[in-house]
C-alpha cells in the first residue's frame, strides 16, 4: 500500500474529475453507440429494422413479438412460454426435428426467450445463409402445426425446466419477489406457468394465441450483421410480406392504480435446503413511459452497484465479510410500472446487519446527495457498458428489438445516451424519494432451514 | 436499463462455452492469424499483437501459466487468491485508486483463474487507452498484496465456498472431478478448501507470484483499434526491462494419463426438484492428436439442439430440459462429460439413454450428413466466438499459453476437416471404456 500526501491526492482527484468529464464528452462525440437502423414498414404492418455492419461475416435475425406472460391469466399461465417452445417444433413445410438441423447444418443456432412483456426468436448464422434464417422465422410464425404428440412431450420438458429453475436459489428468490410484489397486475404470474395451469393448455389455445398475437403489426424483425441489405429485404418481403394484415391484439391496462410508495412493509420468507440467505428489498418503479425517471434510476443503480467504485461494493462488500458477493441494485425498464430492488447473498448470521447496511446506502444518497464527479463516473460507466454490449451484432439486434417492443419505439435506444447525460444530482434524489422509503419495502428472503432469524 | 433476458441461460450451458473452447477457423471469413505480430522479448515474454478497426475498442490480456495446476500441496486456492489480490492494490495505487482511474473513463479491468493459467484483462475504448494501460501494467508488475485486503478477500472466498454448495450442477460436477482426479490438481475446486484457504499467508502469495508471474511464463495479447507498431513499442517499453526471474517451476502434475479400471457410481443427496447427473470419462489433453476427434465427437453427441443427446433425451423421450456434452481443453488429462437434468426418479433412464446414444455411434457410426453438419456447426460457432476484439485476444493468447501456439487458430480447421467417421468410433473405444456416473438427487 502506498502512502500519498494530501497534496498529491488532491491533484489526483482533480485529474480524475477532468478525466471523467473528458471521457464523457468523448463518448458523446463518438459516433452513435447503437447504429441507426434502416427502417421499413411492410404493407401488412410489420416493422423491419436493418443494421448492416462490417466485421465478421455472420448475422443475427431476431423476431420480437409484443406478447408474453403479461397477456395471460391464472388459468392459461405459461401459455406464451409453452408456445415459444412449440414454435420450433414443426411447420407445414418442415417436419418435426428438421428446423434445428437445418440451421445447425450451416453453422448457425437458434434460440428464443419469453419474458413478461415480449417473446423473441433469433437465429445467428454465417451471413451467406441469411435467407434461410429469415425463411425459417417467417415459416414458424405463419405455418407452425403444433402436433399433438409433440405437445405432450414438450409439456413434460417444460415441467423439467421449471423444476431446474426452481432449484437455483437466485432464480427462486426472484420468483418469490414477482409473485408476491404484485397483487393484481399480471406481472405477478410466473413466466413459465404453474404445473396446474400448464395441464390446461391445449392445441386450440396455441392456434388462438398465434391468431391473436402473432400478427405483423405486433412484431418487429431486426437483422444485424455483415450482410447484403438488398438480399435481406427481398427475402423478408417474399416471406414475412406474405403474412396477412390483422388488427393488433388487446393488451392489459397500465397496471395497478396506486401511489408510488408502498403502503406498508411486507415480507415473504421461504426456508429451504440452502447454505446462504438470498435477500431482496424492493420498491415500486416507473414504466418505460417515464423516460426521465428511467434514466435517473439506471444511474442510481450504477451508482449503487456498477463496478468497484460503486457504493454497495465499497461500503457493504469490500473490506467486510457481511455479504458473500457484491450486492446489486436492479431496475428493469418495462412496459408497465415495475420494480426497483437491492439483491444480496449473505451468511445467515449477518442478516440484520447486512440489511441495515444496504438500506443505509439509500438513506445516505437521499439525505446527503452525491457529487458531480460520482454522477459523471456513473454516466461514463453506463455509456461504456452500453457500447461494449453493442459491440456484437446480436447485442445491437437485442437492444433495438427490445426497445421497439417494450418502449414501442426503437429510437429509445438511440436517444438513451443523450438521456443519461442530461440527468442531474437533484433528479436522482427526486426519483429516489418518490419511489423509495427505507422504512417501507417489500422483502423476499430465501434462507436455510435450520435458521430461525430474520424477523425484520 | 433493459433487462438482458428473463430466460436466464443456465450456467450449465455456459460451462461448455467457457471451458471447452471449441475452435474452428476459416481464414476467408475474417482477419486471421497471419496478421498477428508475435514478438518474444529477450527476457522471454511473448507479445501477440493484432490490429482490428471494426470498433473503437481495444482489448489487452495477460496470461500467466500456472493456475490451479501450479498450486503446491496443501495450498489449494492459492492461484485464485493470488489473482484476486492482484487487483487489491499495488506499490503505487490502492484498490480505490486503481478502479477510480479505470471506471472514471468507462474501462474494465478484471481477472480470472483457470485450471492451467491465470489471466488479467483490460477492455477500453481507444480514446481512453492511455489512461488505463499503465494501471493494468501496474497490477501485473507491482502488486503489494496488502494485508488489510487479504483478510477480507479470504473471508469472501470462504463465503463463496459455502455458497457454491447451492449450485447443484457445480456440486455434482465437483464430485465427478474429485472421483476422477482424487487429490490431483484438476480434482481440486478452484476456490480451494476452507481449511487450506484459511491457512494461506501473504508469504504464500509472494512465493507464488515470484515463481509464476515472470516474463518467460507470460503471454500478452493486444487486439483492437490501434496501430500495431505503436502498441508493440509501448508493450516493449513496459515489459522489456523485466528481469528474467528464477524460472517458473514446471509442474509435472497431470502429465500422466489418468485411466479408470472400472465403472464408478457416486451420488449426493439434497433437497432438489430434479436429478442432476453426469456420465463422464477421462479424456486426452489439448496437445493430443485425438483432441480434434473428441471435439467433433462432443459436437455430434451433445452440442446444439440437433445433437444426438438432445434429440434422444429431450425431443424423443421428453426426459430432460437440459442435456449435452462438454470437453474442456486441458494441459493434462481432461474429461469428457455428458450431463442430463431429469425428473428425480428418471436419472437411471437418462443414464441408459446416454449410454445407448454412445453405443449407437460406436457400433453404427454417424452419417456423412451428420458429420458435415457437425463440422459446419463448429465453423459457424467459431466465427461467432471471434466477433469481439476481446474474444480474438483471448483465442490467440489462450492457444499460445497452452503450448500449441497461436497459429492453432488457423491449423485447427484442417485438423477437424480430416476427422473421419472411423476416427469417432475409435476414440469412443479408446477413451469410453469405463465411466463415472455422478448424480445429485433427493
Amino acid at each position: 500500500m502506498s502512502i500519498m500526501s494530501k497534496r498529491s491526492r488532491s491533484i489526483l482527484t482533480s485529474t480524475l474529475i477532468f478525466l471523467t468529464l473528458f471521457s464523457l464528452s468523448l463518448l458523446a462525440a463518438e459516433t452513435a453507440i447503437v447504429p441507426e437502423p434502416e427502417t421499413h414498414k411492410l404493407e401488412n404492418g410489420l416493422q423491419v429494422l436493418l443494421v448492416p455492419q462490417r466485421g465478421v461475416e455472420i448475422a443475427t435475425v431476431d423476431l420480437w413479438v409484443k406478447a408474453g406472460s403479461v397477456n395471460e391469466d391464472p388459468e392459461n399461465n405459461g401459455l406464451s412460454h409453452f408456445f415459444e417452445h412449440m414454435l420450433f417444433v414443426a411447420t407445414e413445410n418442415r417436419p418435426p426435428g428438421t428446423i434445428d438441423r437445418e440451421v445447425e447444418a450451416v453453422g448457425g443456432h437458434t434460440n428464443a426467450a419469453t419474458s413478461r412483456d415480449y417473446t423473441h426468436y433469433f437465429v445467428n448464422l454465417p451471413s451467406s445463409h441469411l435467407e434461410k434464417a429469415i425463411d425459417i422465422l417467417a415459416d414458424i410464425t405463419r405455418h407452425s402445426t403444433f402436433p399433438q404428440a409433440k405437445l405432450e412431450r414438450e409439456r413434460k420438458v417444460i415441467l423439467r425446466e421449471l423444476g431446474q429453475r426452481e432449484d437455483d436459489p437466485g432464480t427462486y428468490v426472484h420468483q418469490l419477489l414477482w409473485q408476491n410484489f404484485f397483487q393484481q397486475h399480471p406481472y405477478r404470474l410466473p413466466i413459465g406457468g404453474r404445473q396446474e395451469s400448464l395441464q390446461n393448455i391445449t392445441r386450440e389455445d396455441f392456434l388462438r394465441y398465434m391468431e391473436e398475437y402473432y400478427v405483423p403489426s405486433n412484431m418487429t424483425l431486426v437483422v444485424s450483421g455483415n450482410f447484403d441489405r438488398e438480399r435481406a429485404l427481398a427475402e423478408i418481403k417474399a416471406t414475412f410480406g406474405q403474412m396477412e394484415a390483422r388488427p393488433s391484439p388487446p393488451h392489459p391496462s397500465p397496471g395497478e392504480a396506486s401511489p408510488s410508495l408502498l403502503p406498508q412493509k411486507e415480507k415473504k420468507v421461504v426456508t429451504r435446503d440452502v447454505h446462504q440467505d438470498y435477500l431482496i428489498l424492493a420498491w415500486k418503479a416507473p414504466s418505460v413511459k417515464e423516460k426521465e425517471e428511467v434514466y435517473a434510476l439506471d444511474l442510481l443503480s450504477t451508482i449503487l452497484s456498477g463496478g468497484r467504485t460503486s457504493r454497495l461494493y465499497r461500503n457493504v462488500y469490500k473490506d467486510k465479510t457481511l455479504v458473500s458477493a457484491p450486492p446489486n441494485a436492479y431496475f428493469t425498464t418495462m412496459r408497465y410500472p415495475s420494480i426497483f430492488y437491492l439483491y444480496a447473498q449473505l451468511p445467515p448470521e449477518n442478516y440484520e446487519q447486512a440489511k441495515s447496511a444496504l438500506l443505509e446506502e439509500l438513506k445516505k444518497i437521499m439525505e446527503e446527495g452525491l457529487s458531480e464527479e460520482e454522477l459523471n463516473r456513473a454516466k461514463t460507466k453506463i455509456l461504456s457498458n452500453y457500447a461494449f454490449s453493442n459491440e456484437t451484432y446480436q447485442g445491437v439486434a437485442s437492444t433495438l428489438g427490445y426497445y421497439a417492443t417494450v418502449a414501442g419505439d426503437y429510437r429509445f435506444a438511440l436517444e438513451y445516451p443523450q438521456g443519461i447525460q442530461s440527468v442531474t444530482v437533484e433528479e436522482i434524489q427526486k426519483v429516489l424519494r418518490k419511489y423509495v422509503d427505507t422504512e417501507t419495502y417489500f422483502e423476499a428472503l430465501l434462507k436455510p432451514e435450520s435458521e430461525k432469524g430474520g424477523t425484520g | 436499463m433493459r433487462f438482458k433476458s428473463e430466460k436466464r441461460p443456465f450456467k450449465l450451458f455456459l460451462i461448455p462455452i467457457a471451458v471447452a473452447l471449441i475452435t474452428f477457423s476459416f481464414s476467408s471469413h475474417f482477419p486471421q492469424a497471419n496478421q498477428v505480430e508475435k514478438i518474444v522479448l529477450d527476457n522471454g515474454l511473448t507479445l501477440l499483437i493484432k490490429e482490428n478497426h471494426t470498433s473503437n475498442i481495444v482489448a489487452l490480456e495477460a496470461f500467466v501459466r500456472g493456475g490451479v495446476r501450479a498450486e503446491p500441496e496443501g495450498k489449494a486456492g492459492l492461484a485464485e487468491l493470488t489473482q484476486r489480490m492482484l487487483l487489491k492494490g499495488t506499490e503505487n495505487r490502492t484498490e480505490e485508486e486503481i478502479f477510480t482511474r479505470v471506471e472514471s473513463v468507462g474501462a474494465k479491468l478484471f481477472q480470472k483463474t483457470w485450471p492451467d493459467f491465470g489471466a488479467v484483462y483490460l477492455l477500453s475504448r481507444k480514446a481512453t487507452m492511455d489512461e488505463v494501460l499503465p494501471v493494468w501494467r501496474d497490477v501485473l508488475l507491482h502488486p503489494s498484496f496488502p494485508a488489510s485486503a487479504l483478510g477480507s478477500t479470504k473471508g469472501h472466498i470462504l463465503d463463496e465456498i459455502e455458497a457454491s454448495r447451492d449450485d447443484k450442477f457445480e456440486e455434482v460436477y465437483r464430485k465427478f472431478r474429485a472421483t476422477l482426479y482424487g487429490d490431483k490438481a484438476y480434482g481440486k475446486p478452484m476456490l480451494g478448501y476452507k481449511d487450506t484457504v484459511k491457512s494461506l499467508s501473504k508469504e504464500d502469495l509472494i512465493d507464488f507470484y515470484e515463481s509464476y508471474y515472470i516474463p518467460d511464463n507470460m503471454v500478452i495479447t493486444a487486439v483492437g483499434d490501434f496501430e500495431a507498431e505503436e502498441m508493440s513499442q509501448r508493450l516493449r517499453d513496459y515489459f522489456a526491462q523485466l528481469e528474467v526471474g528464477k524460472g517458473a517451476q514446471k509442474s509435472k502434475e497431470g502429465k500422466d494419463r489418468i485411466e479408470l479400471t472400472e465403472n464408478k457410481e457416486v451420488s449426493l443427496r439434497r433437497e432438489t426438484r430434479v436429478a442432476w447427473s453426469i456420465l463422464g470419462y477421462p479424456a486426452p489433453p489439448l496437445s493430443s492428436p485425438d483432441y480434434p476427434k473428441l471435439k467433433l465427437l462432443y459436437t455430434v453427441l451433445g452440442r446444439g439442439m440437433s445433437s444426438r443427446l438432445f434429440e434422444k433425451l429431450r425431443k424423443e423421450k421428453g426426459l430432460v430440459y437440459s442435456t449435452g456434452s462438454f470437453y474442456p481443453s486441458r494441459l493434462g488429462t481432461s474429461h469428457f462429460v455428458n450431463y442430463a437434468v431429469s425428473a428425480p426418479g428418471q436419472a437411471e433412464k437418462a443414464k441408459e439413454a446416454i449410454l445407448q446414444v454412445i453405443r449407437e455411434i460406436e457400433e453404427g457410426g454417424i452419417t456423412e450428413e451428420e458429420m458435415s453438419r457437425g463440422k459446419n456447426y463448429l465453423k459457424g460457432q467459431f466465427l461467432m466466438e471471434h466477433e469481439t476484439v476481446q474474444q480474438q485476444a483471448w483465442r490467440l493468447g489462450w492457444y499460445e499459453t497452452m503450448g500449441v501456439g497461436y497459429e492453432m487458430d488457423e491449423r485447427y480447421p484442417k485438423l477437424i476437416e480430416q476427422v473421419t467417421v472411423q476416427d469417432l468410433k475409435e476414440v469412443i473405444r479408446e477413451y469410453f471404456d469405463h465411466y463415472i456416473w455422478a448424480t445429485l438427487k433427493p
